[in-house]
């Protein structure tokens, strides 16, 4: 019997732990220890995550360019030490899928899905770019990239198990991440967890259960959601500079803070958060008084009421799972649990400077939805919903009104998407078999949203 | 995995949210879009006589269950060549499509004929017992669906009744499903696929987006065809086209065609589309139909299609020849940059009339096509005549005197003859109150007029109704031609006649006894609140009689500045005198008992109003009405968050959300820096920041400060931190107020200005006499040792000098003002320093009631200009106003239309209750009142709600007691800030709404025999409170019984 030690890239330190996590990896070892009173201690390179593999992915997000997307890895089930961002080459799948899609050629280490014909299933080691990946805390749970031009990037990473906002920059010349000064597939070091709040003598810490992330590249800023609470923090995060979590605040009266989004870049970027709890949408913009750090301003709220309830009382929406804004920030599309149901919101400015927030399509999808995408890959603009449950991917036509156009079955636990719109790909991570597929968005295409590639999985 | 895997997983999983169904239930239906019918039982068979159990034309059902001719003096109720078959022994199939599932769900029930609909008691025909929802396959667990296509997201019937095609949008083809077979589950197959081609045999792969089926008139009593038969109308988006399809073969035989504006041309079946299935092509942007209604009206012999256009603002009438061929193409153009998501067509109409439905008698003929436009509004055209958008939103202000029914049918859009639409209407659709957006439409006929003497009810549906399912899962109906109830406002009946319960195309109001007064056998009754509800309506009903205050308008204000007592100083809503069995009463404008023609001219409007408003009009008001509990979201939160910008020797609020012009801020108006409460310690404070009360602040106001500072911003905003923090507006842009130090003024100042330094220190003692409770004639308040100078106020009233507190130090002024260059001011510019972090602030007016209604929220006509600046929106109606001043321009008319200027002010008569005081004392006699009418000025105030006048703006003061109305003054005011009139307004307007709310509607369909049924595409969910949980259902709702609905779940 072989019992490892696990060393958590958690560090120690009230202030840097999660309880509940923590006590789970304090209480496994008690019991083990119990449990095998003759074990041998696993090194430490033997609990470091693999390099090759994604295991139990929570988020997914693709370069401006589309050259390479980024994959988190949350460690759910802490096999490993800690969770990872690896790097996925986007022109390499793109050039294993239009041959497996032209010609069915299958790639040494690759097999066609024999339960999907139109699927090749592939190692994901084949398209993680060598010493590219880092590694960061455990149970990460969302990602958002910071243009800080030149082709270079900052990712935020919201980590629940530290919890922090674990941030790191691309840099395309050396195609690697960068967030510690250690090699090999290092570990985000302090510098790059920010854990507590710049520019106080007590600094409070970050609020518990950081959610989903985003950043703002012009005004350079990140928010970020929490789920436990009604709190946002916020990341002054400069192009030239360090970041530094700088507020964190409630910026309305709910709790559960969910998805989270900026109508449109810019400093004066009006940004929209939800709730799991409550059918309200918050709205709230940063502020930067002179001489003070950044600081969120709250704008109020609207409803999301235009659609049924499903207890036959009619009116509300909530459990609110992602947000994401089109036509530079004239739409948006809202996705909510209760009901199950996509929602198309103009949020155009009207003729008084503030956006009109009206409902101009929904539809019914999917139950326990976790997030939404879209992008118009030729054939008009679709969204794209992760179904959790029901291990898919609906494909909404939101004009006339909004349908379902297709569902794609992506694999167990699809937990976040990323389109790649040059390449009409579209990611999905799929949480529960540690996967990555790669579904056709081609609309020319004959295997039009269905998984023609699937990276990892559980073998 | 191992254990310790799976339980950490478990933890994960639980954490965050993602928790499965525990719940086991059995599902018929999976997000149904769509459904079509079946008549199925017993035929006699023209060609043997023998009687044999099949499918058939929908026609032998349709005359069973509502007699054809429908809504004829005598009808017949059985098919010709069918009599002896009984209707029990025959049967209506309903199919539901649903696409994510690739099925079609069957239910049926058996057919209730003529005699068996009970339209005297409108109780529904069938219960939810009566229908039978099909197990497809009795031989697999569950309840199971039929399997048949890719994605089908239409269904209807061939011509034959025998077969019903789906469209599948996931194979690009149409599957046929036999109905014989459905019923007898046999060996041979139910479902076939019917590949479509062009007409000259290439395969037409376009994805279809909707499908409609020709009625060619069927006889009853042939035997079923082996294909389907009939010519199928399929609207395929990517290829702006609707194909004509010959469901025999599959062969597209005709096609209506549309450019990429949107013109409609007719064309053959040679249709070149793209391919969407299998290999594909890409798409082209154009024109996109979606949305399809055939309706064959047996009455005049025609039968139409009507094409809704998704991305185009336009609708498409194609008259079919009697082979169901397109023969002719007409389009009706929309007003704006809308499209089309769903189109119903109405049969011809015979407009006006209130004896029941009365097609064909004498009168006007008119078609109508109802299309749900992307604006969430429901677009009307006329298709027969006019053959033009009809404006469904003209103000009834303006339509009054129109005695010629005729007018109303199709008010042409944009016509110098027609009137203005009402105040905020986002164009000529038929618009719905709240968030909800229109989703599908149906119309329909129905003739449940009840008997003679039965008197008019919202439930009551005779004539032509259109269906609305709104997002919100409610069904509203609007009125096409409601022939129970007059077409024109009747002078005799206004009540029952308001325009908005008569006009075409306007929502159907669900008030009960509207035309109910306060009389008692004849008898006024000038104390009635309300009305007293008939005997033949529930007391619980939710809205009966007309629009009315619940109570008299009350006025609230602060005993500090106004005693209780002199409460008759304020102004007030204006009394009208109601004569009855109780004497002469004064009553205010907006009760139930205030004289007929007063109330119909206080609520000008019903359809504007909600069924429940409270309105308030505050004195220097905030411009929101956002509850603090988070509860009501209208006009922004009253304290909002920005940041406060000083430099050049001025101060600016700065909000990066913009919201100054939506909020309607004018120059002149009050910003208060609220700072913070220091009761709730630091939490209106950013971190790092405390609730900092200076030690001299004579106001309860803190501010926060940075905790790290507290040793040096004291002192060095002392000035700042002790005053109130009120400043004026002197520019508005939507993201930026610049603001000036606001002076001191004396509330009594003359609203046309004062004259005098003297002038004002005598106010200023009727100012301080207010609050004393005393009669003038033992009235010993001192004078104030406040100083005032009478002098201009560049950012209050430039136009006019006004009383200005003067001073040379702080304590000559009041508390929380200081002294600054001689005169008390309400708010310093500091140090930037002193307001460095986030500010909590409010807007308020100035010199001004602001009307706002708790649904309504605060009208005003401001939006941004191109430099963001706020100005008044040109195109905004005289109504949309929120705000009451104490002076106005004169008004020009008594007329409904009279509506400019407004506000405005009039001589007026009020009736009042007076203290009635012995002579030459000031007590009271043993009546204590008398009744008086005096003249005096009021202010008229219109919005799109209301009309209302405040009479007595300014009061003389009195000269021996209380309220004798004889002192001297001359305009002077006696309101104060936040001093308020406020009023609920009940029984406005509620929508007519059928059946219950559902999840999320998908589709309304009218059913061959009248009925409407819903497609509810949604999930219910379980809650702690309902153990449903549903994928989707139908829902039949009776249109003669619209209270209740059969549910298939």
């Amino acid at each position: 019997m072989i019992v490892r030690r696990v060393t958590q890239a958690t560090p120690a330190g009230s202030r840097r732990s999660k309880l509940a996590a923590m006590d789970l990896v304090r209480s496994s070892r008690w019991a083990l220890l119990a449990a095998g009173l003759v074990a041998c201690t696993a090194s430490e390179s033997e609990v470091r995550p693999d390099p090759d593999r994604i295991f139990y992915p929570t988020a997914v997000t693709v370069a401006p360019d589309d050259s390479v997307a980024f994959v988190v890895s949350a460690n759910s089930d802490l096999t490993y030490d800690s969770g990872t961002v690896q790097v996925v080459d986007l022109a390499a799948v793109e050039q294993v899928v239009a041959a497996w899609k032209s010609n069915r050629t299958v790639p040494a280490g690759c097999s066609a899905d024999t339960d999907a014909t139109e699927t090749l299933a592939c190692p994901e080691a084949d398209f993680l770019i060598d010493d590219a990946g880092v590694r960061i805390g455990n149970f990460a749970s969302a990602v958002t990239t910071q243009d800080l031009g030149g082709g270079k990037l900052r990712l935020l990473v919201p980590v629940r198990g530290d919890p922090s906002i674990t941030w790191m920059d691309w840099d395309p010349a050396t195609r690697k991440l960068a967030c510690s000064t250690g090699q090999g597939f290092p570990l985000c070091d302090d510098d790059h967890r920010l854990v507590e709040l710049t520019g106080f003598d007590d600094p409070p810490g970050l609020p518990s259960e950081p959610y989903g992330v985003f950043a703002d590249s012009l005004g350079q800023f990140a928010v970020v959601s929490h789920f436990a609470n009604g709190i946002i923090s916020l990341i002054d995060s400069p192009a030239t500079g360090v970041p530094s979590l700088v507020d964190a605040r409630s910026i309305g009266l709910a709790v559960g803070m969910s998805g989270i989004a900026g109508r449109q870049a810019g400093p004066d970027d009006l940004l929209y958060a939800q709730s799991v709890d409550t059918d309200r949408v918050f709205l709230f913009s940063v502020a930067r008084p002179a001489g003070r750090q950044p600081a969120l301003v709250s704008g109020g709220f609207f409803f999301q009421n235009a659609v049924g309830s499903g207890t036959n009382t009619g009116g509300v929406a909530d459990d609110s799972r992602g947000i994401v804004f089109r036509d530079g920030g004239d739409r948006a599309f809202f996705v909510n649990r209760m009901p199950p149901a996509l929602q198309e919101f103009d949020t155009s400015l009207g003729p008084t400077g503030v956006p009109v927030n009206r409902v101009i399509a929904s539809t019914d999808i999917c139950r326990q939805a976790t997030s939404v995408a879209a992008a118009d890959t030729g054939a008009g603009e679709r969204a794209y919903v992760t179904c959790y449950a029901d291990g898919q991917v609906y494909v909404v036509d939101p004009r006339g009104g909004g349908a379902v156009e297709a569902t794609a079955l992506t694999g167990r636990g699809p937990i976040a998407s990323a389109p790649v719109p040059s390449r009409r790909l579209l990611l999905v991570a799929n949480f529960l078999d540690d996967s990555l597929a790669v579904v056709d968005l081609d609309p020319t295409s004959s295997n039009a949203y269905r998984v023609v590639l699937r990276l990892g999985g559980k073998s | 995995m191992n254990s310790r895997s799976l339980f950490a997983l478990a933890v994960v999983v639980a954490a965050c949210g993602e928790t499965g169904d525990a719940v086991s239930v059995t599902r018929r239906f999976t997000n149904p879009v769509d459904v079509a019918f079946g008549c199925y039982g017993s035929m006699k068979r023209t060609d043997s006589g023998e009687t044999v159990v099949t499918p058939q034309p929908l026609s032998s059902c349709r005359t069973r269950a509502i007699g054809a001719p429908a809504f004829a003096e005598n009808p017949i109720d059985v098919p010709p060549g069918q009599e002896g078959i009984a209707n029990d022994a025959m049967f209506w199939y309903t199919a539901a499509v649903q696409p994510t599932a690739g099925t079609v769900t069957f239910a049926y029930t058996k057919l209730l004929g003529l005699a068996d609909a009970d339209v005297q008691t409108g109780v529904p025909e069938y219960g939810e017992r009566d229908f039978t929802v099909d197990d497809a396959d009795r031989y697999i667990p569950g309840h199971n669906a039929l399997a048949v296509g890719a994605s089908p997201i239409a269904i209807d019937t061939d011509t034959a009744g025998c077969h019903l095609l789906t469209a599948n949008a996931g194979s690009c083809d149409l599957s046929v499903i036999d109905l014989l077979q459905v019923v007898a589950k046999g060996d041979t197959p139910i479902v076939s696929e019917l590949t479509l081609t062009t007409a000259g045999g290439a395969p037409l792969l376009a994805r279809p987006a909707a499908l409609a089926a020709t009625d060619l008139a069927s006889p009853v009593g042939a035997a079923c065809p082996p294909t389907p038969v009939g010519i199928h109308y399929v609207a395929y988006p990517d290829c702006h086209a609707v194909a004509a399809i010959d469901a025999a073969t599959g062969r597209a035989v005709a096609s209506i065609r549309f450019a990429a504006d949107g013109t409609a041309t007719l064309g053959d079946g040679e249709l070149s589309c793209p391919r969407e299935c299998g290999a594909r092509d890409p798409i082209v942007d154009g024109a996109r139909p979606t949305s399809l209604d055939i309706v064959r009206d047996e009455r005049v012999g025609t039968q139409k299609l009507a094409i809704g256009v998704a991305n185009r603002p336009v609708v498409t009438v194609v008259t079919l020849a009697a082979t169901g061929l397109p023969a002719t193409v007409s389009q009706v153009d929309l007003d704006g940059d809308v499209g089309v998501t769903d189109v119903a067509l109405s049969e011809q109409i015979t407009m006006g009339g209130k004896t029941g439905i009365n097609d064909g008698a004498a009168g006007t003929d008119a078609q109508f096509v109802y299309a749900v436009a992307s604006d969430s509004t429901v677009r009307v055209a006329e298709v027969l005549v006019a053959n033009r958008e009809c404006d469904t939103q003209v103000d009834p202000r303006y339509l009054l005197t129109e005695n010629n029914s005729d007018a109303f049918i199709c008010m042409a859009v944009g016509d110098p003859a027609t009137p203005p639409r009402r105040a905020g209407a986002r164009s000529p659709g038929v618009e719905f109150a709240g968030p909800a957006r229109p989703v599908a439409v149906a119309i329909g006929a129905v003739n449940n007029k009840g008997g003679d003497g039965v008197p008019a009810r919202p439930e009551r549906l005779a004539g032509h109704f259109a269906y609305v399912a709104l997002s919100s899962g409610f069904t509203v109906v609007v009125n096409i031609d409601d022939d129970n109830i007059d077409d024109t406002r009747v002078a005799s009946d206004p009540l029952a006649t308001q325009l908005p319960l008569v006009l075409p195309h306007q929502i159907r109001d669900s008030g009960f006894a509207r035309d109910a007064d306060n009389l008692n056998d004849g008898t006024r009754v000038c104390d009635a609140l309300s009305p007293t509800p008939p005997s033949d309506v529930s007391a619980t009903a939710l809205v009966i009689g007309g629009p009315h205050s619940d109570a008299n308008p009350v006025r609230i204000f602060s005993g500090a500045s106004l005693a209780s007592e002199k409460s008759y100083a304020l102004p007030a809503v204006h009394q009208s005198l109601c004569v009855g069995t109780d004497g002469g009463v004064p009553v205010p404008d907006t009760n139930f008992s205030a004289p007929l023609d007063v109330r119909l001219a206080t609520y000008p409007d019903w359809h504007a109003l909600g069924f429940e408003e409270d309105w308030q009009f505050v004195w220097e008001g905030l411009l929101s009405n956002d509850r603090t509990d988070g509860s009501q979201a209208l006009d922004g939160p009253q304290v909002r968050t920005g940041l406060v910008d000083i430099g050049g020797g001025g101060i600016s609020v700065v909000d990066p959300s913009a919201p100054f012009c939506a909020a309607g801020v004018e120059p002149r108006d009050l910003v208060t820096l609220r700072g913070c409460d220091p009761s709730r310690g630091d939490a209106q404070c950013g971190l790092g920041e405390t609730c900092f009360v200076h030690p001299d602040a004579t106001v309860a106001t803190g501010a926060c400060l940075p905790k790290n500072r507290l040793d040096v911003l004291p002192s060095l905003c002392r000035d700042y931190l002790v005053s109130l923090r009120r400043y004026a507006v002197v520019d508005a842009f939507a993201g930026r107020l610049t603001l000036r130090e606001r002076k001191r003024e004396l509330r009594t100042t003359p609203i046309t200005g004062c004259t005098s330094n003297e002038q004002c220190t005598t106010l200023a003692l009727e100012d301080a006499r207010l609050a004393s409770p005393d009669h003038p004639v033992d009235d010993d308040t001192a004078a104030p040792d406040r100083t005032y100078a009478c002098e201009p106020d560049t950012f209050r009233t430039p136009a006019q000098n006004r009383c200005v507190m003067t001073c040379q130090s702080d304590d000559q002024c009041d508390a929380g003002t200081l002294c600054r260059a001689g005169h008390c001011i309400e708010g310093i510019v500091p140090a930037p320093e002193c307001a460095s972090g986030l500010q909590r602030y409010d807007l308020r007016a100035t010199d001004a009631f602001v009307a706002i209604g708790s649904r309504s929220g605060y009208l005003h006509p401001f939006i941004a200009d191109s430099a963001g600046r706020c100005v008044k929106d040109p195109t905004a109606g005289p109504l949309m106003i929120g705000r009451v001043p104490l002076t106005a321009p004169p008004c020009t008319g008594t007329g409904p239309t009279d509506l400019t200027p407004n506000p405005c002010s009039e001589t007026i008569d009020q009736v009042e209750k007076a203290p009635d005081y012995q002579p030459g004392t000031c007590e009271l006699t043993t009546a204590g009142t008398k009744l008086v009418t005096r003249s005096t000025r009021g202010i008229r105030f219109q919005n799109p709600l209301l009309r209302l006048t405040f009479v007595d703006p300014t009061y003389p003061g009195d000269a021996m007691c209380r309220g004798d109305r004889a002192g001297a003054l001359v305009d002077v005011p006696t309101v104060h800030r936040d001093a308020s009139i406020q009023f609920r307004v009940v029984d406005g307007f509620l929508p007519r709404t059928m059946g219950d709310a559902i999840g999320q509607p998908a589709n309304i369909v009218r059913a061959p025999d009248g009925a409407i049924w819903v497609v509810d595409g949604g999930d219910i969910l379980p809650t702690p409170e309902s153990g449903t949980d549903l994928r989707g259902q139908l829902v039949r709702i009776s249109p003669r019984a619209p209270d209740g609905a059969v549910h298939l779940e």
